[in-house]
């Protein structure tokens, strides 16, 4: 049986990064999910963005994990020549929500990452301009896609 | 008997009666015609024929409204303008003659008076845009600025090709040596370069930049209101009807056509068929860039004027000796 | 070293939509461009947490309502993939006509603001006119005429009515003469070409950088478009052509929207001719898994991506939707440094950017 481009990319990944990734699987064609600690995020996607040419962050989502006490997020490369979408896993701990920011290697993460920061209050380290991109400049109630955010109604 | 025959041709016809009554028709004209290009309908329903009166509603309601004075703007020059305006785009009229009887000013030089007046223009765009004392209606002012005195320079040269043609400055000269043939035919690139830089002129799209709400809301009328807006608007298209009688008068000869019709009826019947044109130029094309537009004037269409004076000197000269 | 003036552009603003633009200005050209988004967030993601899924579809249309029907595809898909249902072969035509149909109307919409971007306003009023004619026809199925929730996990609401077929058919075939004449009367038109020529041109290596979506990235010579890469719906198996144009500036933006209103009447009519009969819905279990499902669909404004995460009740835990105009709105400020004063509502709306969308 011959390998799909997915299974190539998750041989390789696991090649290189064995003891970096803690989970890695391939749910459909087109996509490849991997899980890893948060201080090897910006390894691993730089190496994907090298070798693999998933040269674009086509979104970026934070939220409560259900385990309860860290938050999950998750990036989303994209392959242009490959045509794979690979979600890149990752949580922090609620009480430090730091993340080194992948915008100085990927252009396209900025607003996403900055987006990110507003909404679930993570800090991007490297990240050159988290201002307020979507909520008022005076905006002080906290953040809104906490689950500690309740709405009103 | 001179004096009252001078009043009643400034007060009724060539003069203020005529050049409102057209400029109405001509308003509600471009209503109808750029909504049916449109595929809209125009104004209906005021007044018993497809929205005839609804120019005068229009002017009833800017009647009504308060006019409001920006607080560091020079009060007095600021109410002026609007008028300045209106004054100075109506004075070429003087010299234009409806028929060979019906007009107000006869001199031998009446061509260089329309030339001198329709420059005056320039000066009310700029000043205006600078006493509005807003930074948007200044950038406006200066472009207009630019845009007409930019476009004189082909306008006037290609008039010298009908000076050339007529051996004289005298407008009811100039349309009587059309009897047989009209201009348009013996110089059509002067023609056409003095009908577009004419276009430039009265700021009709395609060159209406100084008023591009899409970037500077209404340029350098930005801070006018109610009525005085009103005779902005009014002046806007006065300059329209008398640019369409004065390239009626100088190469669609004039008041010549078929004894059907009285010879006035014929000039106005031609300059109506000028404005359905530049009516119709509106409703088919985008607006040209700043740069762009005085590109056009400088760079195309000044040298083609210049050439197309030499054209007319080596037709007149053929002629000349063929004895017309 | 002559000093910048600094001009507020928006939210009220005759041709920004609602965002607003911080100009820094030398002269006519501008130096720097700061957008300010967020005049229109209305915290659809947040909302969605507190909404059982099938509530969420016409949330989610509310993101790019001029499209809706894309929109909601793309989260119809996603909650599919997470329960692991299997939408019937009539569903996915049908599916596909109304999301060309959908595509069309956007385009036109897009047409019509374009147009009055360099100063046209017939422009405005002819594609406003014939997008009346595709209401229409969703009008004729749907019920509603721009936000329709027609979509639904599974499957489609109702079956297209009997006269539909030939209603379309006589729609489609007048439309693509108008097609032809817009490109004679605007796209040859040469006032036109001059104002979009070499205006707002995007190279490809920075457009992939950026993540440009849509007919904008395609517009730089890049190949990307979910109906092909992916095909979801029935795409895989209609053919089609996927307009691509190189020089990057706001002419071939316009023209790759252009063909791709022609591709999408040939869309429909094949769609049309291959329907097969069939149910139109199947049961979908009443609670998400707890997994995540990331689905993606070619707007007309570029490529939606919808990522559901599920938590083993009936709301969705977290709903993320990253949006076209999101990413070219971030391209932006590059593309407007150098630009002209007069350019750039040429530049915006060839970029097709849709403030609710970005917002969301």
């Amino acid at each position: 049986m011959s390998s799909t481009i997915e299974d190539e990319i998750v041989r390789d990944v696991l090649q290189r990064h064995q003891g970096l990734v803690k989970r890695i699987e391939t749910k459909r064609r087109g996509r490849v999910s991997i899980e890893a600690e948060k201080d090897y995020i910006v390894e691993i996607a730089l190496y994907l963005r090298d070798k693999r040419d998933f040269s674009q962050v086509v979104s970026a989502t934070s939220f409560d994990a259900p385990d309860g006490d860290s938050y999950a997020v998750v990036y989303c490369l994209w392959s242009l020549s490959h045509r794979v979408l690979l979600a890149l896993k990752t949580s922090i701990p609620k009480e430090i929500p730091r993340l080194r920011s992948l915008t100085p290697f990927f252009e396209s993460a900025n607003w996403h990452e900055r987006e990110t920061h507003e909404m679930m209050g993570i800090q991007f380290e490297g990240h050159l301009d988290l201002g307020r991109l979507l909520l008022p400049e005076d905006w002080t109630e906290g953040f809104p896609l906490r689950k500690t955010f309740r709405l009103q109604g | 008997m001179d004096l009252f025959n001078l009043l009643v041709k400034v007060a009724v016809f060539p003069g203020a009666a005529f050049i409102s009554t057209y400029t109405y028709f001509v308003i509600w004209l471009e209503r109808k015609l750029l909504a049916r290009v449109m595929l809209r309908i125009g104004p209906l329903h005021v007044g018993k024929y497809a929205g005839i009166l609804q120019v005068m509603a229009d002017f009833i309601k800017l009647l009504g409204k308060e006019t409001i004075v920006p607080s560091n703007a020079d009060r007095a020059l600021f109410m002026a303008m609007p008028i300045i305006a209106v004054g100075i785009a109506s004075l070429p009229l003087a010299a234009i003659p409806l028929d060979e009887y019906w007009v107000i000013f006869r001199s031998d030089y009446s061509l260089l008076y329309i030339l001198g007046v329709f420059s005056l223009y320039p000066i009310v765009a700029a000043l205006t845009g600078w006493i509005s004392n807003n930074k948007y209606s200044f950038i406006g002012g200066l472009r207009a600025a630019y845009q007409l005195v930019g476009y004189e320079v082909p306008m006037h040269f290609s008039l010298a090709s009908v000076a050339i043609l007529s051996s004289s400055l005298n407008i009811v000269e100039i349309i009587k040596k059309q009897s047989n043939v009209w201009f348009v035919f013996l110089a059509p690139l002067s023609c056409l370069i003095y009908f577009i830089s004419s276009l430039a002129e009265q700021e009709r799209t395609p060159f209406d930049i100084p008023e591009a709400e899409q970037e500077i809301v209404l340029g350098w009328m930005t801070e006018y209101t109610g009525m005085s807006f009103g005779l902005f608007y009014l002046a806007y298209y006065v300059r329209l009807c008398i640019g369409s009688l004065l390239i009626t008068a100088l190469f669609l000869g004039g008041w010549y056509g078929p004894p059907i019709m009285p010879p006035f009826a014929w000039f106005l019947v031609k300059s109506a068929a000028v404005i359905v044109f530049i009516i119709l130029i509106r409703g088919a094309f985008p607006r040209v860039r700043m740069d762009q537009l005085l590109n056009i004037a400088w760079r195309i269409l000044t040298p083609l004027a210049i050439i197309s004076i030499l054209a007319t000197m080596a037709l007149q000269a053929v002629i000349g000796t063929i004895g017309w | 070293m002559s000093s910048l003036l600094r001009v507020n552009w928006g939210p009220q603003h005759p041709i920004t939509g609602h965002l607003r633009f911080i100009l820094d200005l030398d002269g006519d050209i501008v130096v720097n461009a700061i957008p300010e988004i967020g005049y229109t967030h209305r915290g659809i993601e947040k909302l969605a947490e507190n909404r059982n899924y099938l509530q969420v579809v016409p949330l989610v249309e509310r993101v790019c309502n001029i499209d809706s029907f894309n929109v909601s595809l793309g989260y119809v898909m996603a909650v599919e993939e997470l329960m692991g249902v299997k939408v019937p072969e009539r569903a996915q035509f049908i599916r596909t006509i109304m999301a060309e149909l959908g595509r069309i109307m956007s385009h036109l919409y897009w047409f019509a603001i374009f147009g009055v971007a360099a100063g046209l306003f017939t422009l405005i009023m002819w594609p406003i006119a014939d997008r009346e004619l595709f209401i229409d026809l969703a009008e004729m199925v749907v019920g509603s005429r721009v936000t329709y929730s027609y979509f639904t996990p599974g499957g489609v609401f109702a079956d297209l009515p009997d006269e539909f077929d030939k209603r379309a058919a006589k729609t489609l075939a007048y439309f693509e003469r108008r097609i032809g004449e817009y490109e004679v009367i605007f796209l040859h038109n040469k006032l036109y070409q001059l104002r979009t020529m070499h205006v707002g041109v995007l190279d490809s290596r920075k457009a992939i950088e950026l993540a440009v979506a849509g007919p904008s990235a395609r517009g730089s010579g890049i190949r990307m478009d979910v109906r092909s890469d992916e095909p979801y719906a029935a795409y895989d198996q209609l053919d089609f052509e996927v307009p691509v144009e190189d020089s990057g500036d706001a002419c071939a933006r316009a023209k790759i929207r252009l063909r791709e209103m022609k591709e999408s009447v040939l869309l429909v009519r094949q769609a049309l001719n291959k329907l097969p009969e069939g149910p139109i819905r199947v049961r979908v279990p009443p609670i998400l898994p707890r997994e995540d499902a990331y689905s993606r669909v070619e707007c007309g404004r570029g490529e939606f991506g919808i990522h559901v995460v599920g938590q083993g009740s009936d709301r969705p835990y977290r709903l993320k939707i990253s949006t076209p105009s999101f990413r070219n709105m971030s391209a932006l400020p590059h593309m407007l440094k150098g630009a002209r004063l007069a350019d750039l509502p040429i530049i915006y709306h060839s970029m097709d950017i849709w403030p609710l969308d970005v917002d969301r």
